[in-house]
């Protein structure tokens, strides 16, 4: 038998059972009736096995007054019947007229509606109307066994009802357990009712209802008491039915249900069809033995079983808005960090000179072209006096905030005033040494080639952190030379010597110094721009005033990758010797 | 990223199983790295041979490597260096800075 809610089930059987038993009635379907509606103990010992055989009557209004009485009772069949006459007289039993019968026929059956339901009050009339005898009277009879448990599943559809709306009212599942326990509490006569759920770590949490009039300690002691059934519940998925505590008190340990006055107990499983429970519905009663019938077991069960519904559901709602909040985060922090890359450009962009420098004798231009959301790359021009020009070329490891504030400190380091008394060499040996500490501590380091040139001796002397070499094309060669010199990148060791060169330049003469984006440029096919590619373009530009010579790597890095998008900073400063 | 790690009695081998160490990678590699370095290990020796192409994200995660090792009284050992890599660590002097050696067997002989 399926267990669905009783009072569907009661209609649709109180015309299947109705029609079955006119067409095949044998005493073996009474007993299976009986079975069927599971009728306690007490409604066992009230159902008439009905024996008696009637003599068939003739329609009368008494025998609708009877029928009526059958089902709510005689002083309401009395009544209805008298308000259906109303001035009329018919003695009772006086026959019904063929005129009357249909009219009759209506009322009754409305009336009837109102105690089972309009389907099972029109299969009742019309079975009493079709056959008239003792069958019918015997049916009628165990019928009439079947107004208490309509009593009952009256009771049971009031509880359905409300429990849905409890659940459907409200998402939050602390409200919807309290007023689940406190319909159970009234509606049911219970003393102590709790919900105890177990997440996936076996932990419980217990609910319990606010219109409880329990000690709370108390209702801790029973949980205590029952608790290790309950574990089992778990794992079984069946409940655990108590009628008489004393007995199981026999052979288990439950002197605190016992102390407090327990007559019956239930432990229902909180599941969904098929699936493991993820509770318990625990109801104590101090009233009577035996509460826990097989229909209120399987009311409770069925009550449980939209709980676990409900409960799966607030979950599941739950996880999705966890799952929103960090896609939320996610997004979140996405945009930080290109505001932060947007910052560390600006943060580049600031340090880098204006224009370059206008100096009798040298044509020079600079120029970086930043790679979207990164940085790192730095160049500067110090003309530290009329004959003296500075100049420096050198990218960061990071690309990241940090590095630009890295590069913002080593400028203004470098700005310093007291520099133009010191070498190239010196002057990469101080910034080590200053820079060493936040370096380590930013995880970062510096290439730099710093060169001083003096218009006057055309003198051109340098060093080099280990930053690429520049490339110098002497007037009428095509031969190129490297401008190296030995050192290592600044952030590494806390000291350390840089080796210093000096050469000597002349009208005609060019040079590139540049940073690793340009030589690592890479094209489509994987491979990179090159510093033999560098060269031979050198040779191609070098009549080309400096800032023009710029604009053609430029253009030429942009064929080679075959995009506008640049994987890296491109730096480069070019200078060309010309008569003063 | 692919790491495979050895244990030695005399260092931990780190292979860098992968073509590039640059800005993708180099995060990862600095987190597994500075753990075998909290959980009390000394000297790591890290195999490049896979590596065909390192970036200054790349060489900046060995360069902190070396002092994290350099402040625990430890070491920090490279093998395998291909040549775009052996290059770079040219151009920046690192070459002097690391102990360098052709194979893993190698860099182990020299403990």
């Amino acid at each position: 038998m399926d267990p669905q809610p009783l009072l569907t089930l009661l209609l649709n059987s109180s015309i299947y059972i109705v029609v079955s038993l006119i067409t095949t009635q044998s005493d073996n379907e009474q007993e299976q009736l009986r079975k069927f509606f599971g009728s306690t103990e007490q409604e066992r010992r009230h159902a008439q096995p009905s024996e008696a055989k009637r003599l068939s009557k003739p329609l009368t209004i008494g025998s609708f007054q009877s029928l009526l009485t059958k089902f709510i009772g005689e002083d309401d069949a009395v009544k209805a019947i008298n308000s259906y006459l109303g001035d009329r007289k018919i003695p009772g039993e006086g026959k019904i007229s063929e005129f009357e019968l249909p009219n009759l026929k209506r009322f009754t059956e409305k009336t009837l509606a109102a105690s089972v339901g309009a389907a099972a009050a029109s299969a009742i009339v019309d079975s009493f109307l079709s056959d008239m005898g003792t069958r019918m009277e015997s049916v009628f009879n165990v019928f009439s066994s079947v107004k208490t448990s309509l009593d009952q599943s009256r009771e049971a559809l009031y509880v359905r009802l409300k429990s849905s709306e409890i659940i459907n009212s409200t998402l939050d599942t602390q409200i919807i357990m309290a007023d689940l326990l406190n319909l159970l509490l009234s509606e049911f006569k219970l003393d102590i009712t709790q919900i105890s759920l177990c997440d996936t770590q076996g932990h419980w949490t217990e609910s319990s209802p606010d219109k409880m009039e329990v000690d709370a300690n108390a209702v801790k002691g029973l949980n205590k008491e029952w608790q290790p059934y309950c574990r089992e519940l778990i794992g079984s998925g069946l409940p655990l039915i108590c009628n008489d505590t004393q007995l199981f008190a026999e052979s288990m340990e439950l002197p605190r249900t016992i102390s407090q006055g327990i007559l019956s107990c239930a432990h229902i499983p909180i599941s969904r069809a098929g699936e493991k429970p993820v509770g318990v519905m625990s109801l104590y009663s101090k009233s009577i033995k035996g509460m826990f019938t097989k229909e209120f077991i399987e009311l409770l069960s069925s009550l449980a079983g939209q709980l676990a519904q409900a409960l799966v559901i607030a979950q599941e709602i739950e996880a999705k808005e966890q799952e929103r909040l960090q896609k939320e985060k996610a997004i979140l922090k996405n945009v930080v960090m290109q505001k932060e890359m947007e910052i560390a450009q600006q943060i580049q962009t600031s340090l880098l000179p204006e224009k370059a420098p206008q100096l009798p004798g040298i044509d020079i231009a600079g120029h970086c072209k930043s790679a979207t959301h990164v940085g790192g790359d730095y160049y500067d021009f110090f003309v530290r006096t009329q004959d003296n020009l500075d100049l420096l070329i050198a990218d960061v490891s990071g690309h990241s905030i940090g590095a630009s504030l890295i590069m913002a400190e080593a400028r203004t380091l470098l700005k310093q005033p007291d520099h133009a008394a010191r070498t190239p060499a010196e002057i990469l040996k101080s910034l080590n040494i200053q820079l060493y500490e936040d370096l380590t501590r930013t995880e970062l380091f510096i290439s730099m080639f710093y060169a001083n040139y003096n218009l006057s001796s055309k003198m051109l002397t340098y060093a080099n952190a280990g930053h690429n070499p520049p490339i110098i094309l002497r007037k009428g060669s095509s031969r190129f030379e490297k401008l190296d010199a030995d050192g290592l990148i600044i952030g590494v060791m806390p000291d350390i010597d840089f080796e210093q060169q000096e050469v000597e330049l002349h009208t005609g003469d060019v040079i590139i110094f540049y940073t690793d984006g340009l030589t690592e440029a890479t094209s489509a096919e994987d491979e990179q721009f090159g510093v033999e590619r560098l060269c031979s373009h050198l040779l191609e530009y070098r009549a080309l005033p400096a800032s023009r010579i710029i604009d053609a790597y430029y253009d030429a890095i942009a064929r080679h990758t075959g995009s506008d998008e640049q994987q890296d900073d491109i730096s480069i400063i070019v200078i060309k010797i010309s008569e003063p | 990223m692919n790491l495979k790690i050895e244990n030695t009695s005399n260092a931990i081998i780190m292979f860098v199983q992968e073509e590039r160490l640059d800005a993708h990678n180099s995060d990862e590699f600095k987190k597994n790295m500075n753990s075998h370095f909290e959980s009390g290990q000394k000297n790591i020796i890290i195999d490049l041979k896979d590596v065909r192409f390192i970036d200054s994200s790349g060489l900046g995660v060995l360069v902190s490597g070396f002092k994290n090792a350099s402040t625990r009284q430890g070491t920090l050992k490279l093998s395998g260096l291909q040549s775009q890599v052996k290059s770079m660590f040219e151009l920046t002097r690192l070459h002097r800075v690391f102990e360098i050696f052709a194979t893993v067997d190698d860099a182990l002989d020299s403990y």
